[in-house]
């Protein structure tokens, strides 16, 4: 195992080489926010949230889906950053409607935390209210789309984890919808395993176990480690 | 204060009074009172605001949801929605929700009913009755109450931390519980709780012998007045237990009528439904609902307290059931009590029946079993959750697809039922007290007393239109104002 | 120590300003030694046995919170006399009363202000309007700063 030598926020840090700047980045105890990025599923870089400034490039880079690479001089954290991040939350919010105080999730919500975490107390964008229902037919799962913030975490971890790809993602941009298979109601589904994964992974409320009630959905992420550890290195321990 | 209200009025012209918000009462109100062209009350009118935008905002949501969001609609009586919410729920489940989950439930409704009712007696209706319906306004107030009976405000106070704290243990939240859901509750009462609140029970009951002291004076000194407080023969609506009992979370409900006989009873909340229409057609909000058989005139019911009183057989618990005897003595033998005014007096006999029932569950073993939630998925389509509120029964009335999905939404509350009552009360009262063509400072109080005795809650609509001063307008049927009273 | 009361409904919309501008100074204010000197709360409305924090023993001044339809300005900051407690209050009471509870019944003055936050939709949501949104930002940093303040002017 090679190592290279990079420099974050002023300080000379060692990394493996292949790893990925956010990994780098956060062995050495600097806390990056992610929203998509999750432990054991395949990076995106779609939520924008892990946006660092390297020297010699233009734009901010996404940390989950830049390798570290020698030398690189890397900035996680100053005001234009902090102000960039802060908007994509607001926006993250102005798509959909949250309703937190009603929320399956709300109070273990990464979403919500991020905001409390980054301080955002507003959001400067309009509204944009869109109306968008929720899916409880299948037997034991739900997902309410208007808390759904596309990270995909649900649509990776059924294919690359569960592998049955019930999850999908249609139309593109701000019209964009996760769907079951071919867009037929969950309920329906015949790929769907009822594994439950998704819902586990889901940073938000949008994927919950039905019948939960205000604030009663707390998710644990800890499993996919767990089970991919056991499958990759026959680590099988409990 | 008067405002002559005859200068220069053309025969026929219907004037209209208006008193905008009742002070002291939750949300926006607004009363008129029309008088015809001999200065004569025509008719008088409570505006009550709906849950506008309510329904749409839940139709399409779970039904899962709905205790968590009814009971964030409403700050005063958030447990009442929890619990006719989650009662829905468990009929859309179909199945048993535990023993130990109702009477947890049972237990809060109970604390419900005493912050409540506390809130009700001594703080809101405490300045009327204590400081005299004729005393100043700028001192016939909570403000006004807390001066001169301090000692009065503050055992008031205390009574309702208890309740808002026996919720708040239950509940973790007094404002908002989710706690109870569709199949039972979330969580038990701690062992130490339960030693906490029982240990505080003398203090209330004595607070309690108080109240009815002070209320027992009340009805001496306002004997006369009893009379024009919405007296008058209507039917009376409630939930009684099994054996007729006085109940406010489950059983079946009574129809009563003036003279003390059952019209109907043994009805389920489906049934009762059945039985009641709305004068005016919306399906989230029931206007003015009588029941139909009588027609719109004879069908008025009455809901809340008195009404609770009137339908049971016996209240169930000692020191309740020698109040209620008392009680029934301003009935007559075998009758009714009908003036809307012992509404007060009932308010406490029911206080004093709860903390009877939280002394009795706090004692039962069963809140030691941790059975409390029974999971189930959707088995019927429509559910209906009743309970009784402190201002009168609840309904819930849930239409779902097959997966749990609302389709319709209809909450039938309290003040909506007592609507027709209260207004019939205001006219009673603007026909008493509207003397010649003079519009009297004390016939606000007393419209305003009158209202306040049902103890409306309107706190549906938002919190800030609470608090717009008192506003009497005068004015023609042209609109054209000719006099305004303002109070801060 | 301070005492903050942030009032409102969540589901209505502007409403809730108070409310949520009371919660977010918790999480604001939670990491700082600052946060031992001021004890937070979010209530639905006020309501009587609030008299009862009011009165506690370390409790030296209040800061109400509340949201207030067609006020121009974005904020107004009052000081509260306990003397202005009108009758006129539903099921919700006046800030003012509250003090006058706690002078009158538990023989305790702290000091009180009320703050407005601008209002301007209440229907059913909880979406706050950009008026509201604006207020709440500002009157973060306005208590904040009076609470930075008021802890120097303890210390001296
Ligand atoms: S439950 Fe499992 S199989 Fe079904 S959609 Fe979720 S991850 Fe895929
Ligand atoms: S449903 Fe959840 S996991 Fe899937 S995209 Fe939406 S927020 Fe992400
Ligand atoms: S975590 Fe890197 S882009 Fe989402």
């Amino acid at each position: 195992m090679s190592v290279i030598t990079l420099t974050i926020n002023g300080e000379l840090v060692s990394a493996r080489s292949g790893q990925s700047l956010l990994e780098a980045i956060r062995d050495q105890g600097i806390s990056l926010p992610t929203l998509c990025y999750l432990d054991g599923l395949s990076t995106r870089g779609g939520c924008r949230l892990c946006l660092v400034e390297i020297s010699g490039q233009a734009r901010l880079q996404p940390a989950c889906t830049t390798t570290a690479g020698e030398g690189m001089v890397v900035v996680t954290h100053n005001d234009k950053i902090n102000r960039y991040r802060k908007m994509i939350l607001e926006l993250t919010f102005a798509e959909r409607n949250h309703t937190c105080a009603v929320c399956v999730s709300n109070e273990h919500c990464e979403l919500q935390t991020l905001a409390a975490e980054l301080g955002m107390d507003h959001v400067r964008y309009d509204y944009l209210n869109p109306q968008l229902g929720i899916d409880i037919s299948h037997e034991k799962y739900g997902v309410d789309h208007n808390r759904c913030i596309l990270c995909l975490r649900c649509v990776r971890v059924c294919d690359e984890v569960e592998g049955a790809h019930t999850w999908d993602v249609r139309h593109r941009g701000i019209a964009s919808r996760v769907i079951t298979d071919l867009n037929r109601p969950w309920g329906e589904s015949e790929s769907c395993t009822e594994c439950g994964k998704c819902v586990e992974v889901c940073p938000t409320g949008a994927l919950f176990d039905k019948g939960m009630s205000v604030g009663e959905m707390k998710k644990k992420t800890n499993f996919l480690r767990r089970i991919l550890d056991g499958r990759e290195k026959n680590q099988w321990n409990r | 204060m008067a405002v002559d209200m005859n200068a220069d009025t053309k025969v026929n012209m219907k004037k209209t009074v208006t008193i905008e918000p009742i002070t002291r009462i939750e949300g926006h109100a607004k009363i008129t009172i029309e008088l015809d062209d001999v200065g004569q009350v025509a008719d008088a009118r409570f505006h009550v605001t709906e849950f506008r935008g309510f329904e749409k905002f839940c139709i399409g949501r779970s039904f899962w949801e709905m205790p968590g969001i009814t009971a964030r609609v409403c700050g005063i009586c958030p447990v009442s929605h929890l619990l006719a919410s989650s009662k829905a729920g468990d009929a859309i489940l179909g199945v048993r929700t535990p023993e130990p989950a109702v009477t947890l439930r049972r237990l809060m409704n109970y604390a419900q009913m005493v912050q409540s009712h506390a809130l009700s007696f001594f703080l809101l209706s405490g300045p009327d009755l204590l400081l005299g319906m004729d005393a100043d306004p700028v001192e016939r107030n909570m403000a006004g109450l807390i001066k001169v009976h301090p000692e009065i405000a503050r055992s008031g106070i205390r009574l309702r931390a208890f309740g808002q704290a026996l919720i708040r243990a239950l509940g973790e939240r007094s404002v908002h519980p989710s706690w109870s859901v569709p199949g039972g509750v979330r969580g038990s009462l701690k062992a130490a709780d339960k030693e906490h609140f029982l240990a505080q029970l003398p203090e209330m009951y004595s607070t309690l012998d108080i109240a009815l002291d002070l209320m027992k004076d009340a009805l001496d000194r306002y004997a006369t007045e009893v009379d024009a407080y919405g007296s008058f023969p209507s039917l009376f609506v409630g939930l009684v237990g099994s054996d007729g009992g006085l109940e406010h979370y489950d059983g079946h409900l009574r129809i009563v009528d003036s003279d003390g006989r059952i019209v109907e009873d043994n009805l389920t909340p489906d049934a009762f439904l059945g039985r009641i229409s709305e004068a005016e057609e919306t399906w989230s909000y029931l206007k003015f609902p009588y029941y139909t058989p009588f027609g719109p005139e004879r069908g008025m019911y009455r809901v809340g307290p008195l009404a609770r009183l009137n339908v049971c057989d016996f209240a169930g618990t000692p020191r309740a059931d020698r109040e209620l005897r008392q009680f029934r003595h301003f009935g007559g033998p075998g009758k009714t009590v009908n003036s809307s005014f012992y509404y007060h007096y009932a308010r406490l006999v029911e206080i004093l029946h709860s903390l009877e029932r939280i002394e009795e569950i706090l004692a039962d073993e069963i809140l030691l079993d941790h059975h409390i939630r029974s999971r189930a998925g959707v088995n019927q389509n429509v559910g209906i959750g009743v309970s009784e509120a402190p201002r009168g029964t609840l309904f819930h009335h849930y239409q779902v697809d097959d997966n749990g999905m609302l389709e319709k939404v209809n909450l039938i509350i309290a003040t909506g039922q007592n609507n027709l009552a209260m207004n019939k009360t205001i006219k009673q009262l603007a026909t008493r007290f509207i003397s010649g063509t003079k519009l009297e400072e004390g016939l606000l109080n007393r419209v305003e007393h009158g209202i306040r005795v049902f103890d409306p809650c309107l706190s549906c609509s938002t919190h800030e239109a609470g608090r717009m001063p008192l506003h009497l307008q005068l004015r023609a049927v042209d609109g054209t104002l000719l006099d305004e009273i303002k109070r801060g | 120590m301070w005492l903050i009361i942030g009032y409102g409904n969540l589901l209505r919309q502007d409403d809730g300003a108070g409310y949520r501008l009371a919660q977010t100074l918790a999480t604001h204010l939670a990491p700082r030694p600052l946060s031992r000197d001021v004890r937070i709360l979010a209530v639905h409305q006020l309501t009587p046995e609030l008299a009862l924090e009011l009165a506690a023993e370390d409790v030296a001044r209040v800061l109400f919170i509340d949201a207030r339809r067609g006020q121009s300005k974005l904020l107004t900051l009052s000081k509260l006399d306990p003397a202005g407690a009108k009758g006129s209050c539903g099921h919700q009471l006046a800030p003012e009363l509250l003090l006058y509870m706690a002078q009158t019944l538990y023989h305790r003055s702290p000091q009180g202000w009320l703050l407005t936050l601008a209002a301007q939709q209440m229907d059913m949501g909880d979406m706050f309007s950009a008026k509201a949104q604006a207020a709440t930002t500002v009157a973060l940093s306005l208590v904040d700063k009076i609470l930075v303040k008021a802890t120097k002017v303890a210390a001296k």
